[in-house]
């Protein structure tokens, strides 16, 4: 004998499937849901790093620093208003005393460079270097020659941007075959890029022809 | 009368000897308390396991079929008074005594001069939920060696008298039934449905079954007889109402309805 009738037992056996179900789906989906966010986080986290790191503390620094700066003030003003005061009400008796004027002034002024002026000497340093690039370019329109080519070269290979660096490199070797220093400029562009059978072939080729220690010396190096 | 419903009463919940299963543990605990019965140096025996193990089955065991113990009487519940119980014990010696003829004390004098040397048990079963009285009883007459007490216990409950300063200084052993091994619940309904020949539904019994039965039963032989009892009944049911042929074979839906139907699943 059942403790349950046989079709009562039934539905409950199908509803403890169901729940079963529905469990196996509710965990799937919080699986599936953790495995989302953890690859958003994944992506986002270095994004999320260097905007904690750059905007928000600069921010709240200054505003406290502002804040600071203006109770600072305000309270300087009101004590400077009493003291002002105290000295009217009261008679001072004369002195002399030596007074900064009478000394006399330094040769030169040393002032402590402040981080916002070291701020503006590099955004003038920027503005510069693209003022110089522009300007070795117009004079390499103007005059056409190799030393503002490889001046260009020169440039582009110290900002890093090698591929341009060998385009220069090129047009400067073009101008005076016989110079090294393009075809060292480019050889070192080329290893830089991951090209170092190109550059040691470069160099060699240039070294058939011609002399120079310092691409023989950076030949020797790459092999 | 069909074959499931058959197989359903060879699964029945009783004391029936003829359902005797040798598992490994049950072996153990047998000779170990035969053992210490017969050696009558020990005035307390504690038998205890988890409820279902078969405690209960052991002490019958003893009772009837081993000849070398002298049981003087088993109580299957410890529902009893003072006098009452001594009064049990000493018509055991042939004695007619009027209920309340006695005292207490002349009661025990008398049982000492009749039983002696813990020549004679007592089995109580179910001995969580005797009284500390009784309890104080029991432990006058062990420390007496006037009868040697045999008291089977649910682990736990046990476990608490056993820590009564009445029982820790005192010379008794413990026995401990442990639950089925996993094999042991696959042996054990081989074993009962073919040697009642019904080989056809041992056979329906997989490795994923017995699993599944563990799994509710917890290896417990009690539960697993109740258990293995329902399925058939479901199997019988089927049978007899022409139902779908899925209820007639040993799989997860039968398995699982059958553990609902004991209340081994919660299905609110």
């Amino acid at each position: 004998m059942l403790n349950n009738n046989f079709n009562e037992l039934v539905k409950k056996y199908e509803k403890y499937q169901n729940r079963k179900r529905d469990k196996l789906f509710l965990f799937l989906l919080v699986v599936i849901a953790l495995c989302l966010a953890g690859f958003y986080l994944a992506t986002n986290s270095s994004f999320i790093m260097n905007s904690f790191k750059t905007t928000t503390p600069e921010k709240s620094e200054v505003a406290i620093k502002n804040s600071v700066e203006k109770v600072v003030s305000d309270n300087e003003t009101k004590e400077l208003e009493v003291k002002k005061e105290d000295i009217e009400s009261k008679v001072v008796p004369r002195v002399e005393v030596e007074t900064p004027k009478s000394q006399e002034l330094p040769d030169e002024i040393y002032k402590r460079a402040s981080k916002d002026i070291d701020k503006d000497e590099t955004f003038k340093l920027e503005v510069k270097e693209r003022k110089s690039l522009y300007k070795l370019l117009v004079s390499d329109k103007e005059h056409q020659s190799y030393n503002s080519a490889l001046n260009v070269a020169k440039f582009y290979y110290d900002e890093k941007d090698y591929q341009k660096s060998i385009v220069w490199a090129v047009k400067a070797s073009k101008k005076d075959a016989k110079q090294s220093l393009p075809w060292i400029l480019y050889a070192k562009s080329k290893v830089i890029l991951g090209q170092p059978t190109v550059a040691k072939k470069a160099l060699s080729l240039y070294l058939k022809h011609n002399d120079s220690k310092e691409a023989r010396r950076l030949l020797d190096t790459l092999k | 009368m069909n074959q499931y419903a058959i197989a359903k009463d060879l699964f029945s919940d009783d004391f029936d000897l003829s359902g005797y299963f040798d598992s490994l543990t049950f072996e153990y605990a047998k000779k170990s308390l035969i053992d210490a019965i017969t050696a009558h140096d020990t005035p307390l025996i504690f038998v205890l396991g988890n409820p279902g193990c078969g405690k209960s089955f052991l002490l019958n065991y003893i009772t009837k079929r081993v000849k070398t113990v002298k049981v003087a009487k088993y109580f299957t519940h410890p529902y009893f008074d003072e006098k009452e119980f001594l009064e049990i014990l000493l018509s055991m010696a042939g004695k007619n005594i009027e209920r309340n003829e006695l005292t207490t004390e002349a009661l025990i004098s008398s049982l000492s001069k009749n039983f002696n040397n813990l020549e004679y048990t007592v089995f109580i079963d179910e001995a969580q939920l005797l009284t500390e009285e009784q309890i104080e009883l029991v432990r006058i007459l062990s420390d007496q060696k006037i009868f040697q007490f045999v008291l089977a216990m649910h682990k736990k409950e046990g476990q608490y008298i056993l820590d009564k300063d009445h029982f820790k200084s005192r010379t008794n052993r413990v026995i401990e039934i442990q639950s089925l091994q996993d094999h042991e619940v696959a042996r054990y309904i081989e074993n009962r449905l073919i040697s009642n020949n019904l080989s056809e539904f041992a056979a329906m019994f997989k490795a994923r079954h017995i699993k599944h039965i563990n799994r509710y039963a917890n290896r417990n032989f009690r539960t697993t007889k109740k258990l293995v009892r329902t399925l058939f009944e479901i199997m019988n049911i089927a049978e007899k109402d022409k139902l779908s042929n899925s209820y007639l074979k040993i799989n997860t839906k039968t398995l699982t309805m059958a553990a609902i139907d004991t209340g081994l699943l919660d299905v609110k």
